[in-house]
């Protein structure tokens, strides 16, 4: 009789053990989704910051002419007009980059692209990361260019801080009566950054200008002094954010191509919306599935436990209380859930993270305290929803049912 | 002597599910019972299997409601005026209370022993006992203090950190007995406390029963179908089929 009875304990609570785990993996699998999809979510969202102020700044306007698919080059007058618009503050005219091998030496070289920078004040050249530079200012010198990280190391240089100062070449080639000139020219590097737009070489405009009317001598209507027709496009920089698209319009009215940052920002926007909307319903999946679980193991619970209620009752726990022993039981299986699931998501956002810090130069799925209260806050609310049927049954217990059916056994 | 219980026509029936509505249907468990109960009393209600005995303890603790709007229990619970210590009565209707008040009713003022004992397992013996405190706001300690109180009172005390499963059937009826003590009700309502235990253990349950009746004064009513417990009563009251058929000292 005893040894049964002890059995039976034994029976009772390893049954108990197994729903509360079961509640605990199905719950738990919902928070770990939600910690790990909002941590990408957060991550997307930061790449894309990223990536588009890395870009340009957002009080940038790119301009073309709109002559015609790629644009045309930009006149004397027609840079007059950009800056004589209101709300524009600053405009640099960008001379069409070029391509060129760059050479540290004769057994390393790396084909690049050059393009303009204006001078030590252009606001592209201050928006930059920069790792190393010069005692003088990058853009100072026309012999002086400005090394994206990936071609720095591209032509073998390993520490950053002791590039700039050190000499290279640029070999520039064009096309003549059929055969193909090259023309070495010298550079100091003045600084190495992170990156670039499309990771070209940065020179001053006045070396591009030269090298430019080099590439494509008489190229362009309009033959002026030093470079006439070979100005590609301009950056037009407004005062502030609320200009942008006023003086987007304003230029597009008098037929000038525009870009901007905020384009891609508004696509990356409804990229992201897409990516959060599918991840959510993936979450919301899982917590479905979790809530399922744990009602049927609740209310599978409740049945089980009639008797254990229905003695409750006896001794004076009102409707209300048994509601709360449901209730406060699967808020702690709940908060027990969110802890697992934040824990396992915590590691694998560690090893993604260890992955990806080198590529991306930055977490892929930063895990933070306010995801685990997002998840732990989710998990709650689920469990309780998924609780409001089998308390409400366990409130209903009765007692003299309970105490007939104790009987019939 | 006080009346604690005042009963009046109080009727209890069940229909059969397969013809609603049929007063013809009607199957009467209690039929216009009539009784008074006075305070301090140790009464046995006796009868046969079916008679009637359990759904009137059941009535009496509120663990169920009358089936007629004419069935009327009183309950006088005495109380005490804080200035002179004279003795009152607090007179409540057990059938028109809500299922909650009827639960706070049990909690502080009714103690009831199951045949069965009806322990909870994983719970030990001391935990079983300071169930009743947890649903009147009694803190940790002071719940632990008198489930251990009352533990030695049914001469437990050795086994209070024992589960259920590891105490002789005597020992867990006794264990329910110190539950149903322990927040020290007017009234002890019993429903075949000895029912599923032997001579002997029945013996030392029946005898902290009287022990508590007496240390306490406590009101104990007894269903027993075993003439030899109810003759420990003082009053015995007989049913059959639903009604009263007989009060005797």
């Amino acid at each position: 009789m005893r040894w049964r009875d002890h059995s039976q304990h034994v029976r009772q609570s390893l049954r108990a053990w197994v729903f509360f785990t079961a509640n605990v993996v199905a719950i738990g699998l919902g928070a770990f989704l939600l910690s790990v999809l909002l941590a990408l979510s957060t991550g997307i969202e930061r790449a894309v910051d990223r990536l588009t102020t890395s870009q340009a700044s957002p009080l940038l306007i790119e301009v073309r002419t709109a002559t015609d698919g790629t644009g045309g080059a930009l006149s004397p007058r027609a840079l007059g007009t950009l800056r004589s618009l209101p709300g524009v503050r600053r405009v640099d005219p960008v001379v069409m980059p070029i391509f060129a091998e760059l050479y540290r030496d004769a057994h390393r070289h790396v084909f690049v692209s050059v393009m303009s920078v204006a001078d030590a004040g252009d606001p592209e050249l201050a928006r930059l990361r920069w790792l190393a530079t010069a005692p003088r200012a990058p853009s100072g010198g026309a012999g002086s260019l400005v090394l994206p990280l990936d071609v720095a190391q591209a032509v073998g240089f390993g520490d950053s801080r002791k590039v700039p100062g050190q000499s290279v070449t640029l070999r520039f080639g064009r096309t003549r009566g059929g055969g193909e000139e090259t023309l070495d020219l010298p550079f100091v590097i003045a600084g190495v950054v992170t990156e670039t737009r499309l990771s070209r070489c940065l020179v001053p405009v006045g070396t591009m200008t030269r090298l430019a009317a080099w590439h494509a001598p008489g190229a362009g209507p309009w033959t002026g002094k030093g470079g006439a027709g070979i100005v590609d496009a301009a950056f037009v920089y407004v005062r502030r954010l609320a200009d942008v698209e006023p003086v987007r319009r304003a230029l597009e009215g008098r037929g000038f191509q525009t870009k901007s940052v905020l384009d891609s920002v508004k696509d990356y926007g409804q990229i992201l919306l897409a990516v959060r909307v599918v991840l959510g319903l993936i979450a919301g999946i899982a917590f479905l599935a979790g809530s399922a679980s744990i009602f049927s193991a609740t209310y599978a619970s409740v049945l089980r436990r009639y008797r254990e209620f229905a003695v409750f009752k006896a001794y004076g726990a009102s409707r209300r209380d048994l509601y709360a022993i449901v209730l406060v039981e699967n808020v702690f299986t709940a908060a027990v859930a969110a802890v697992v699931g934040f824990a396992a998501a915590a590691v694998v956002c560690f090893a993604l993270n260890r992955l990806a810090t080198e590529r991306l130069g930055g977490d892929l799925v930063p895990i933070e305290a306010r995801t685990f209260l997002v998840a732990l806050a989710v998990a709650v609310v689920t469990c309780i929803l998924a609780s409001v049927v089998p308390a409400k049954r366990a409130a209903q217990s009765s007692v003299v049912d309970a105490l007939a059916s104790t009987r019939e056994r | 002597m006080t009346a604690l219980y005042e009963l009046q026509s109080v009727s209890k029936f069940y229909r059969d599910p397969l013809y609603r509505g049929d007063d013809a249907t009607r199957i009467y468990a209690l039929r216009d019972v009539a009784l008074t109960i006075g305070r301090g009393e140790l009464v046995a209600i006796t009868g046969r299997s079916g008679s009637g005995k359990s759904t009137l303890l059941h009535l009496l603790a509120g663990l169920d409601v009358p089936s007629t709007p004419a069935s009327h229990i009183l309950l006088r619970l005495p109380s005490r005026t804080s200035a002179g210590g004279d003795e009152k009565a607090t007179a409540v209707r057990i059938d028109s209370l809500s299922e909650d008040q009827r639960a706070r009713l049990r909690a502080t003022s009714i103690g009831f022993v199951f045949q069965s004992f009806q322990l909870l397992p994983a719970l030990t013996a001391w935990q079983n006992v300071a169930l009743p405190l947890l649903f009147v706001g009694v803190g940790p300690a002071e719940r632990r203090e008198r489930a251990l109180d009352a533990l030695a009172r049914t001469d437990l005390l050795p086994r209070a950190g024992h589960l259920p499963a590891q105490l002789s059937g005597g020992e867990q009826q006794r264990v329910a007995l110190a539950r149903a003590m322990v927040s020290r009700p007017p009234v002890l309502l019993a429903d075949e406390p000895t029912g599923s235990l032997d001579r002997e253990s029945s013996r030392m349950v029946l005898d902290h029963l009287k022990a508590l009746h007496r240390l306490y004064g406590t009101t104990v009513v007894l269903v027993t179908h075993d003439r030899a417990t109810a003759r420990l009563a003082e009053r015995r009251i007989t049913l059959a089929d639903g009604q009263v058929v007989g009060k005797a000292r």
